[in-house]
């Protein structure tokens, strides 16, 4: 089925000028999503209301753009935030985790009977090279665990694109499990016992017409190109010096590693970190130590991309799945709040210094230009010269657009 | 984060922001509407039927313009799906069928569509709406009700092969049969021995003879233990293996399936968990594992006993299935909401008060309910609600029983649920027959195997309410039942699909069985070293984790998968220190040639001659490998058990 789609899937004008030049922007572009598991509080973050009924213990800070103002948790952004974008207006629906890190990360509500792949194997898909053997689309995930996040790990993140668009896991260690040969079995003898076991299975294969057949043999064709690349996911090998600025945390760890990926031919790396950003407890002392620990990495990242000159084809995405409530809860917590909520973005396709939207004087409700799930995704593939209304007609599945509703780019936040 | 207390939902911050007036009871059908028609018809018919393009004079934008009709009357009958031109249109057989250009819309999503014409009230359409009709045409042909079961099996299936017109796989090989029903039964390929004196009988009834064989033995009430141990606990740590086994969990389960106890009774046994004699002890894990955590037990009692998912209504009704209601999932909850973790001189135990427990549940309007004791398909169970706070009072306790045991209440909710609402359920026994008949078919009659509601109807509907009441009628056996699946015609066809688009649903062919973690380490030991359970430690460990699936929705391989096969330690070192002379690779390097050990391997590892390319294939393998010969066997084992042929039940 995949590869139907990959052919339906092309442009129609392929040959057309607009359809070249649309290759050519699309040409390198990376994206590297900071994925804030568990739904950060916009008021500790972008969007503070300092000295209201809402707003938290946090003061506000100046920021480089005049009269804009941040979360005093992010003092590296508040200098930077001319190079980055942020939207205060956004609006969804979810209010659980896993229904809205599906919404948030596939970028439309399920929709039986096929499966909306994750924006990453959507953006591996479209704009990375697939036969290369540095992976694609890679998660970085050192937690196992992350109650939600966690069952929406173990499903179906390609969707319709077919499991060759999955992610690469890698995390923990900051290594990708079993890379390496075993002891004292060549690199001869590995590939050979490979090539047989292929040939006994490809034969059964064809034999059976078996849908499962075909997927498992599948996943080894791409186990060789893995293991070449595998010092890419080596943190000893990145200079000590870059570690230490991205700081001890793993979340830090791995958003430097990401940045080394897609140097190093990755195109799109997601740095989750189980679902840290729950806080139903003890809000403000939790945050406390999350947003500096944000506020660095984001800083550290920008830069970086920055100062190699591969912002402008790297999109960098942060956000969650929702917000959190207004009030407190009683064990003084903020809790799941899709209503109005904030989220950041830079680099590649974005327009920089750029605030959207607005919530009210409580943060309660979003106060002008709203966006939902699938403005943002309109805007996210058009940073990165994906159409994002194109439409569908697969066999056996209904009619559908990689964004539904022709839902409009926020023109304002495009470059 | 998952919400612990019912209670803490009705004060749950993100309500405070809406308006809380309490609505005059909603109408349930236009929440529907709203929640899940309407983006159905969005998405699939308003390409066409639109306010603009109106194809039809059908306008499907609104609640009030599709309720107007169009060219050919009114879209809807209220009450009545059966009667209503849009639901007609979208079934398989609709004429003109909508959507058109040969899309057909999910079960899933026909079953929104009659759920909501059902439960629209008559005032929404002109028309009257009579009682609600019988959701099934009347069959042709009912099977008798003391029929043989195989029989049944196999007319019923065979019915709709004609239907349907399509081709169906010849009768499997004894070959193929053979490494199917040991790997099906006892969770592991046979051995040369055992497959050669199958093949070479001469009786016609020797199918049936393996059959009983199998299906008799100890090794096979251990693997289905296995299988249904993973299906009730999940996967775990080691240190949860390790408790599984301690505590007579495993053994529990062993029993229950040597001895053949009846289903029903097995249940109970682990949901009431108050252990009758010593050797049931075990049966208290189920509860014990999951640590008090009152929601987690409820959903898990949902797949495990009554095939149903139930977490979707933990916030509200069933979106997709709504006779399943939130009641019913707090109701569930509160049956063991009183039930706590204790540490007996027995062992361990779940004790349970005779009080508290009594909460309130908030639905998405953020009104208030009771969580009174009622659970899908039972009524109520009555019990009286306390006004102001208890106070526990040993009068409230049957006098001491067993000794160490813990106090049991005179008015206890687990003896209620296993008495009121689980005997004689019959979600019990279809849950059983489902599982079983998705074991070893590849599939259940309702897929997914745990999802047996309204929105996933059965493929054969007569067939699957006839299974079900002969496994009740003949004392929720499941030997009987499983004897039953193995032997008929559809079990025992080839594995090559027929057709490209054969549909699996139809069973007319073989379906593939990706080996479960235990099954596929277990014929690695057998084949390597002649001894299934020489796997215990790090190989089945392994394999767990990477392999967790039982009976998946989708049958996915993941690239990490790969990996772990291509560099994992565990199997490497499995297969470099099956050097032992008993062990397979002796044995091959003792036969006179490369033919006969390519030969010899292919007979035990697939059941089957090679074919010459095959045999040549492997026969260079090794001779290009003459100076090395051990290690030459040792990578040709390891693409032979890494293989697809070797890793999936065919």
């Amino acid at each position: 089925m995949a590869m139907g789609a990959a052919s339906t899937g092309s442009f129609s004008g392929l040959f057309s000028v607009p359809a070249l030049a649309e290759e050519v922007q699309r040409q390198n572009k990376k994206c590297i999503l900071l994925w804030l598991c568990g739904g950060p509080s916009q008021f500790e973050t972008w969007d503070p209301k300092p000295g209201t009924s809402t707003g938290g213990p946090y003061g506000a800070i100046r920021t480089d753009i005049p009269g804009i103002r941040v979360s005093s948790l992010m003092p590296r952004c508040s200098q930077m935030l001319k190079d980055l974008a942020i939207i205060r207006s956004m609006k969804t629906g979810p209010t659980e985790h896993f229904q809205a890190i599906d919404a948030l990360t596939r970028g439309d509500t399920p929709r039986r009977p096929f499966t909306r792949p994750i924006l990453g194997s959507v953006i591996a898909q479209q704009l990375g090279q697939l036969d290369s053997p540095v992976p694609q689309f890679v998660l970085l995930d050192p937690c196992p665990e992350g109650n939600e996040f966690k069952g929406f790990k173990a499903g179906n993140w390609a969707g319709w694109l077919g499991a060759e668009y999955g992610p690469v896991r890698a995390g923990g260690k900051y290594r990708l499990p079993n890379v390496d040969r075993a002891e004292g079995l060549s690199e001869a003898d590995h590939e050979q016992r490979e090539a047989l076991r292929n040939f006994f299975s490809r034969k059964f294969e064809n034999e059976q017409r078996g849908e499962a057949a075909a997927g498992f043999n599948a996943a080894f064709h791409r186990v060789k190109g893995l293991m070449s690349c595998a010092p890419l996911f080596d943190l000893e090998k990145l200079p000590a010096a870059d570690r230490e600025r991205y700081g001890p945390g793993a979340y830090g760890q791995h958003a430097l590693l990401a940045r080394h990926l897609v140097e190093n031919g990755s195109t799109f790396v997601m740095v989750a970190n189980g679902m840290p950003w729950d806080c139903h407890v003890l809000n403000h002392e939790t945050y406390q130590m999350l947003v500096p620990e944000l506020d660095n990495v984001l800083f550290q990242l920008i830069g970086d991309l920055k100062e190699r000159g591969m912002l402008d084809d790297t999109l960098v995405i942060a956000m969650g799945e929702f917000g959190r409530t207004p009030w407190l809860n009683e064990a003084r917590g903020r809790d799941h709040y899709p209503n109005a909520w904030s989220l950041a973005l830079a680099g590649g396709g974005i327009r920089p210094g750029t605030v959207y939207g607005a919530t009210d004087e409580l943060g309660i409700d979003v106060s002008e230009n709203v966006v939902d799930n699938r403005r943002l995704f309109a805007t996210l593939f058009s940073a990165l010269g994906i159409n994002p209304h194109q439409e569908f007609d697969l066999p056996g599945l209904p009619t559908f657009h990689r964004v539904e509703e022709d839902a409009q780019p926020i023109r304002e936040v495009l470059a | 984060m998952l919400v612990f207390l019912p209670v803490l939902l009705t004060g749950s911050g993100l309500l405070r922001g809406d308006d809380q007036e309490k609505r005059s009871t909603p109408d349930p059908a236009e929440g529907i509407w709203r929640t899940h028609v309407e983006p159905l018809l969005k998405s699939n018919c308003r390409k066409c039927h639109n306010g603009t393009k109106k194809s039809g004079q059908l306008d499907l934008s609104t609640l009030a313009s599709t309720l107007e009709g169009g060219k050919k009357g009114p879209a809807i009958v209220a009450g009545e799906p059966d009667r209503s031109l849009l639901f007609q249109l979208v079934q398989k057989e609709g004429r003109p069928h909508m959507p058109p250009a040969g899309k057909q819309l999910s079960e899933e999503q026909l079953a929104i569509l009659a759920n909501w014409i059902r439960k629209m009230k008559p005032s929404h359409s002109g028309e009257r709406s009579s009682p609600p009709p019988t959701p099934e045409p009347s069959p042709t042909w009912l099977p008798p009700e003391n029929g043989d079961p195989t029989t049944v099996i196999d007319l019923m299936i065979q019915a709709r092969w004609k239907k349907a017109e399509l081709p169906v796989a010849s009768r499997a090989s004894d070959d193929q049969f053979v490494r199917r029903i040991y790997l099906d039964l006892v969770g592991r390929i046979p051995t040369l021995a055992e497959r050669q004196q199958f093949i070479e009988q001469r009786l016609s009834d020797k199918r049936v003879k393996l059959v009983d064989l199998l299906l008799n033995s100890e090794e096979h009430a251990n693997y289905l233990a296995s299988v249904f141990d993973t299906l009730f606990m999940g996967r775990g740590d080691e240190g949860q293996y390790a408790n599984r086994q301690k505590t007579g969990w495993n053994g529990f389960l062993q029993k229950a399936f040597l001895e053949d106890r009846p289903w029903d009774q097995v249940v109970r046994d682990i949901l009431l968990a108050r252990p009758r004699e010593n050797g049931q002890s075990g049966s208290t894990w189920f509860l014990y594992e999951r640590n008090n955590k009152h929601q987690e037990i409820a959903e898990a009692i949902g797949p495990a006993v009554f095939g149903l998912r139930i977490e979707c209504a933990q916030c509200h009704d069933h979106p997709l299935a709504s006779e399943i209601e939130q009641r019913h999932y707090w109701g569930l909850v509160a049956f063991f909401r009183r039930g706590k973790n204790v540490n007996t001189q027995n062992g361990p135990r779940i004790s349970e008060s005779a009080i508290g427990g009594f909460e309130e549940f908030s639905d998405l309007s953020g009104t208030s309910h009771p969580n009174f004791l009622v659970f899908f398909g039972r009524e109520k169970v009555n019990e009286s609600r306390p006004a102001g706070k208890q106070k526990d009072d040993p009068k409230n306790y049957l006098a001491a029983g067993k000794e160490h045991e813990p106090k049991i209440p005179r008015f206890s909710r687990r003896q209620k649920f296993v008495d009121e609402v689980l005997a004689r359920h019959p979600l019990v026994a279809r849950a059983m027959v489902n599982r079983l008949w998705a074991l070893l078919m590849g599939r259940g009659l309702v897929h997914p195997f745990d999802k047996i509601d309204s929105a996933h109807p059965p493929s054969h509907p007569i067939l699957f309410e006839w299974l079900s009441r002969d496994f009740e009628a003949h004392g929720y056996r499941p030997r009987r039942l499983i004897r039953a699946l193995v032997l008929s015609q559809a079990y025992q066809l080839d594995s090559r699909k027929p057709a490209p688009d054969s549909d699996p649903a139809l069973f007319s062919w073989s379906l593939e069985k990706p080996l479960v973690a235990e099954a596929w380490t277990r014929s690695i030991a057998q084949l390597l070293r002649n001894q299934p359970a020489a796997n215990q430690g790090s190989l089945l460990s392994s394999f767990r984790s990477n392999f967790p699936d039982v009976l998946p929705e989708e049958k996915i391989s993941r690239l990490s998968q790969a990996m772990f096969l291509s560099n994992g330690e565990s199997l490497q070192r499995f297969i470099s220190e099956s050097g032992a002379p008993q062990h397979l690779r002796k044995q091959l390097l003792a036969l006179p040639d490369h033919s006969a050990r390519i030969n010899q391997l292919y007979r035990a590892a697939f059941s089957r001659q090679p074919d010459p390319e095959e045999l040549t294939q492997g026969v260079g393998f090794l001779e290009q490998r003459s100076n090395q010969p051990e290690r030459a066997i040792d990578l040709l084992l390891w693409a032979i058990v890494t293989s697809s042929e070797f890793r999936i039940n065919h």
